[in-house]
């Protein structure tokens, strides 16, 4: 049995759960301690965190290392929200952090936030069940909304709008004197809405709604009914409309505004998004990071396949972007062979096969902007595309693979403002996978039918077997041959099949 | 361990059974009555009864107890020095508020339809029967059945023997004399501060210097001027002295103030003491909190106690003899209307009663002695968490000890893997070892958290005292919540055992006082289900300025959430009574007068739900109304103990629902304090409180039943001497330790024999 803390300074709170930990169970929560901060207000207002904030999220942080400290708990993560990025004095709340609590922070990316609140989401024992066959997730923010489908079970996309409640607090407040200013605010989020719709989900029916906001959702529970998860539209509906007629909003409190927000979001979301369930999770961002922590420490195995949702979405990524689909699939499967063979050498895990993957069917988005062009704008559409499950660090490895794909790696000392040294030496050790696959597969062919990759001695010996002639393949190979060498010290070498 | 104990076969046993068996099934209704029902107001103002005359009530029938046979001597005085300490805080507080909202030109009447002005007149009118029946009972039964057993108190100085004035003077000399401060009013020396509820004499003095033999006019001057001067009884000392007497009287006891007057001419040399008489002033003691703008809670209350001594005098108490000179003297310096002074047939204050000198050579002054027994769960020797592991303890006080409480903070104080204890403070004992235990686990290194209530009415200096205590051990001590009064009794212990953290919750009805545990009926239990260690662990997050958790497992939490739950778990019961199913409610509770409760109350027996209410003391409820209370039945207990504990049963269709708790169906319980009530879920405590209500509602000995008139009256005397719930507690109490001790010793020779 170990414990474990999971702290997220978020938009609006600082929240931290302590967990009990065991072998293959579930994370069983044995605290939940949360305080109402002003970050967002803060943030909206001045654009920088007040040092009044600063100070009280200190504070909490204290406390809450004191009540770590009597559970005697050392792992923890603490981890700042995606909004508390945008102000401009972000790294003196980090260094006071620090030096007042001793804690060290992690800052989340919105992708990396969204995919804690999907993992503690998917943790539920209704998740395979609701995503089966189609589904939407909205995660409302304070700042952004993010919508992700699924279909027949796994991620089609994510993808982030500007319609956080804090943002429709202060929409709504500039239109609060312009006539009819209610349909003014239903229309922008009806707009943004409908341009996921169109570009998405086409004419594609969805079973099932899951709402989670890092606010409280209205469902209707009692402190005394257990918690309903599951709900009919028309019923989630009424709901609504239950708590609206409580009056529980007084406009002109910040939080009765803040609440109001919500509300009228998840209504206008309820009725533009198709769906016929209504799920409302009862978990939080915190669940999610302890789910994390065990899968990372493999104390727990999840029920859901996060590697599928990450290939799947580059395949829709890709897809949108017109990438040619039988090169992709043939580049992956020669790309994961190599990998897989030299996998003694080169020392990477599972993890890094996983990106070298989704650099593969990412690797050609950028020539739907420009041929010329393609290696700088698939590294910028990569970069602009949110793949839930990976972290932001990654999703750049897998843009810098992509780029250099094509281009010289430069040599570190000009990376080093991206990544680490381990970092880099895993970008460059992929994209010398990624060439030497790419240019067996140069003409876009398909061409070989078959590829048996093995190590001998020194030689990465590629024994191929081809219907027609692979000259141009080999002629390329010799100069990505060469760099996959002077990476590994390993020579590349295609043994082809006598036909 | 079995369950099965004589007790439950007890003669009280059966009208719980009965009541259920009886209660209404409602005769449907035509449409002419449904659509009758929605013109109903349940709340009007006709359906009640103000609760300070209701308090008054109540207070009324603890000096009933004065006149009850059945209750030793001095018990009888203590009951009367209870009325008396009561009527003090009442008017101190109670009063006082009102005479706030009049000053402040407050117009709504209360629940009840009456104005403030009409409250006070009221209260003053029934308070002035009050204190003249407190004082016949004074004079005509309790003084002349002392002097009957051979105690006298004497009521003239000149009734003393030479022997006995003398050593009168000499102890006035000896103890008294240098403990006094005399203050005189004159030109130069305004009229001093006269603490609140201190006893006093006031006095009228002369000058008797020497003429001058410079200006005869001035000597004229003085010999005219009469000047006022006053004196404080001093409470360092008591207020009864035991002087010697002769061989026919036992015991002869002198007030501290009738020596002081006797002797008032040696304080004031150079002066003839005209006249003087003792007097009594009650201030406002209902101080405001602007707890927002208070940075320190701790000083800002500090800051009001002292300012508590300057309170508006809202009462004075004279002897009924006094100098009319006097009175005026008094009536211009408090500034004090001539209906709020009370001129008194007797000793003023008469709590001094309680404290007459213990005759242990005669136990039949007494209530025969109770000692709390064990409760037959806790084995001495097996350590308190593995007991509570077993199974949910109940315990009932004053019949079961409270010691298995202090154990529990005690032990886990020292307790390796006990992690962190939390524990809320209303009003602890002096000397208090939950507080000592306390200190001792913050001292030994655990989070030891402690909500420390410094709004406690009258306990604030007290707890201003625990609080720094706490604090210099290590303790987070949180000075309750802004705006709140932290009334619930909650103790967290969170304890790391073999297979992960485990947490152990005491939630009880009374305060972490072991003193008064010993007085007071309450209820508790201990237990280490995880819900409602989630529960109470979300608790103290919240008391400790972190947001309520989202929903709460077991708790009904006060001021957001019981409300509504309450009107959930009634509702319910008249969903079953409007479906020709039986509907029964038993609750019973410290006071019951919030208007919205009682409104849904009425309409649950209107519904035909059958409600027997256990009041003990206000109740603004009226019974008997045709269609809206027909079908509620109100007792109230009052007896050797103080009735405190706050019981709900709800029939729910026989799948019953019990709760205990801290909380009255007060509006302040309900709405401005944070109150915890939980439910009861073990089988077998269950039963037992079940039982418990069962013995009380059968209670025809000290329970007094409401009539319609809101009179509350008891049955013959004759009746069922041995139905006396408390008593039957005790005796079960008994039976249940010695039937447990027995079982443990039966064990321990089986043991040996192998």
């Amino acid at each position: 049995m170990k414990l474990y803390a999971a702290i997220y300074i978020g938009s609006y709170e600082v929240a931290m759960k302590l967990f009990q930990t065991k072998k293959d169970e579930k994370p069983k929560e044995i605290n939940c301690m949360r305080h109402a901060v002003r970050v967002i207000y803060d943030i909206f207002d001045y654009s920088e965190i007040s040092l009044q904030t600063t100070e009280e999220i200190c504070r909490i942080l204290s406390d809450m290392k004191n009540t770590m400290e009597a559970y005697k708990i050392k792992d923890y993560t603490l981890a700042i929200g995606n909004t508390i990025h945008v102000a401009s004095n972000e790294i003196f709340l980090l260094e006071q952090i620090r030096l007042k609590t001793g804690m060290i922070p992690v800052r989340l990316s919105n992708s990396e936030q969204r995919f804690y609140e999907y993992e503690a989401v998917s943790s539920g024992d209704y998740f395979e069940d609701v995503i089966k066959n189609s589904a939407i997730m909205v995660d409302i923010g304070g700042s952004s909304l993010q919508l992700t489908y699924f279909k027949k079970g796994s991620i089609v996309t994510t993808q982030h709008l500007d319609l956080g409640t804090f943002n429709m607090h202060k929409t709504m407040q500039k239109l609060k004197s312009v006539p009819n200013g209610r349909e003014q605010i239903d229309t922008v989020i009806d707009k943004e809405l409908e341009t996921f719709l169109n570009m998405f989900l086409n004419d594609d029916k969805i079973e099932y709604l899951i709402i989670i906001a890092d606010r409280k959702v209205p469902s209707g529970k009692k402190a005394d009914i257990t918690d309903k998860i599951i709900f009919g539209k028309d019923e989630f509906r009424q709901i609504l409309e239950k708590e609206w007629n409580k009056n529980v909003f007084v406009e002109d409190t910040f939080t009765g505004s803040l609440e109001r927000s919500l509300f009228i979001l998840i209504r206008e979301i309820i009725d533009m998004l198709p769906a016929e369930k209504v799920v409302i999770p009862n978990t939080s961002i915190n669940d999610g990071m302890a789910l994390d922590y065990l899968y990372k420490n493999k104390t727990l195995i999840s029920n859901h396949n996060f590697k599928n949702d990450i290939i799947n979405a580059s395949w829709a990524i890709a897809k949108r972007y017109e990438s040619y689909f039988p090169h992709l699939m043939t580049l992956e499967k020669l790309s994961v062979k190599i990998f897989d063979a030299m996998k003694r050498y080169h020392g990477m895990t599972e993890r890094e096969r996983l990106l070298l993957q989704v650099a593969v069917i990412l690797h050609d988005c950028g020539k739907y902007i420009s041929l010329n062009e393609a290696s700088k704008c698939s590294n910028r559409i990569i970069l602009s595309s949110e793949i839930l499950g990976l972290s932001h660090k990654e999703r750049q490895m897998i843009a810098a693979i992509a780029e250099y794909n094509r281009l010289d790696i430069p040599p570190y000392s000009e990376l080093s403002g991206r990544f680490s040294a381990s970092e880099y030496w895993t970008v460059v050790k992929l994209v010398a996978i990624l060439k030497v696959a790419n240019a067996l597969d140069r003409s876009h062919k398909q061409k070989l039918k078959k590829a048996d990759i093995h190590i001998r001695k020194n030689e990465l010996i590629i024994g191929v077997g081809s219907e027609s002639s692979i000259a141009l393949e080999r002629g390329l190979f010799t100069e990505k041959a060469d760099f996959f060498e002077k990476v590994f010290d390993i020579r590349p070498v295609i043994v082809e099949e006598k036909r | 361990m079995s369950r099965r104990f004589f007790w439950r076969n007890s003669e009280n046993k059966g009208s719980l059974d009965k009541l259920i068996k009886e209660a209404n099934v409602p005769e449907p209704q035509s449409i002419e009555e449904v659509s009758k029902e929605d013109a109903i107001d349940f709340t009007d103002p006709r359906y009640y009864e103000n609760r300070e005359l209701s308090w008054l009530k109540f207070n009324q029938r603890i000096l009933n107890e004065t006149s009850d046979d059945d209750n030793p001597l001095m018990e009888k005085l203590g009951f009367l020095s209870i009325t008396s300490s009561n009527l003090d805080e009442f008017y101190m507080v109670r009063v006082a508020s009102l005479k706030d909202m009049k000053n402040a030109g407050y117009k709504k009447t209360d629940l009840a339809g009456l104005t403030v002005k009409e409250q006070l007149s009221e209260i003053n009118n029934v308070t002035r029967r009050f204190v003249s029946e407190q004082y016949r009972i004074f004079n005509t039964e309790l003084v002349p059945a002392l002097e009957k057993e051979g105690i006298r108190i004497v009521s003239n100085y000149e009734s003393l023997t030479p022997d006995q004035s003398e050593f009168v003077d000499k102890f006035f000399e000896n103890s008294i004399y240098p403990v006094l401060t005399p203050m005189a009013v004159d030109a130069s020396r305004p009229f001093p501060l006269v603490r609140n509820k201190t006893l006093n004499i006031a006095a009228l003095i002369r000058s008797n210097e020497k003429k001058s033999i410079i200006s005869e006019t001035e000597n004229k001057a003085k010999e005219k001027t009469i000047e006022f001067a006053t004196v404080q009884v001093p409470s360092v000392l008591p207020r009864l002295i035991l002087i010697p007497s002769d061989n026919e009287e036992k015991d002869v006891f002198i007030l501290l103030e009738q020596v002081i007057e006797k002797n008032l001419p040696k304080l004031f040399l150079n002066y003839d003491v005209v006249t003087a008489f003792p007097y009594r002033i009650m201030r406002n003691a209902d101080f405001y909190l602007d707890e927002d703008d208070a940075s320190d809670l701790l000083k800002e209350i500090q800051k009001q106690l002292k300012k508590r001594a300057w309170g508006e005098v809202i009462r004075l108490e004279v002897e009924s003899r006094i100098d009319e000179k006097l009175l005026d003297v008094l009536k211009t310096n408090f500034s004090i209307d001539s209906k709020d002074i009370f001129e008194i047939q007797g000793p003023i204050d008469l709590t001094f009663l309680a404290k007459i000198p213990r005759f242990d050579e005669r136990p039949d002054f007494y209530f025969r002695e109770f000692a709390p027994q064990n409760n037959y769960r806790i084995r001495p020797g097996t350590d308190i968490f593995t007991i509570i592991r077993e199974g949910d303890i109940f315990l009932q006080h004053p019949y079961e000890s409270f010691n298995p409480v202090v154990d529990l903070i005690k032990t886990a104080a020292s307790d390796p893997n006990v992690l962190a204890i939390k524990q809320t403070l209303y009003r602890v004992s002096g000397n208090s070892p939950i507080v000592e235990a306390l200190a001792q686990a913050a001292e030994n290194g655990k989070q030891v958290t402690v909500l420390v209530e410094l709004k406690a009415r009258f306990d604030e200096q007290n707890n201003i005292e625990w609080a720094k205590k706490l604090e210099q051990s290590g303790c987070h001590v949180i000075y309750g919540v802004v705006g709140l009064k932290t009334h619930c009794k909650i103790a967290l212990i969170v304890r790391l055992e073999e297979d992960g953290i485990r947490r152990y919750v005491h939630l009880g009805t009374g305060n972490y006082n072991d003193s008064t545990a010993k007085h007071y009926t309450d209820c508790g239990i201990m237990t280490c289900s995880e819900s409602y260690g989630e529960d109470a662990t979300a608790v103290f997050n919240m008391l400790s300025g972190y947001s309520e958790p989202a929903h709460w497992n077991k708790l009904l939490v006060a001021p957001i959430w019981m409300r509504q739950r309450f009107y959930t778990l009634i509702d319910r019961e008249i969903k079953h009574a409007k479906m020709r199913k039986k509907g029964l409610i038993i609750a019973k509770m410290n006071s019951l007068c919030d208007m919205d409760m009682i409104a849904k109350l009425y309409e649950a027996s209107h519904a035909g739900v059958s409600i027997y209410l256990i009041i003990r003391g206000i109740c603004s409820l009226r019974i008997g109304i045709p269609g809206i209370s027909d079908n509620i039945h109100v007792s109230s207990i009052v007896g050797e103990f103080l009735e405190h504990a706050r019981i709900f049963y709800f029939y729910n269709e026989g799948q019953e629902d019990i709760f205990m708790g801290s909380a009255d169906w007060m509006p302040r319980n309900l709405d401005r304090r944070v109150e915890i009530v939980f439910p009861v879920e073990d089988d077998s405590a269950k039963e037992d409180i079940k039982h418990y209500l069962d013995v009380q509602l059968n209670d025809k000995r000290k329970a007094y039943h409401m009539n319609s008139r809101g009179i509350y009256t008891r049955l013959p005397r004759r009746d069922n001497m041995d139905s006396c719930s408390q008593h039957v507690f005790c005796r079960e109490a008994e039976e249940r330790s010695k039937e447990a001790r027995e079982a443990i010793e039966a064990r321990e020779m089986s043991d040996f024999d192998e």
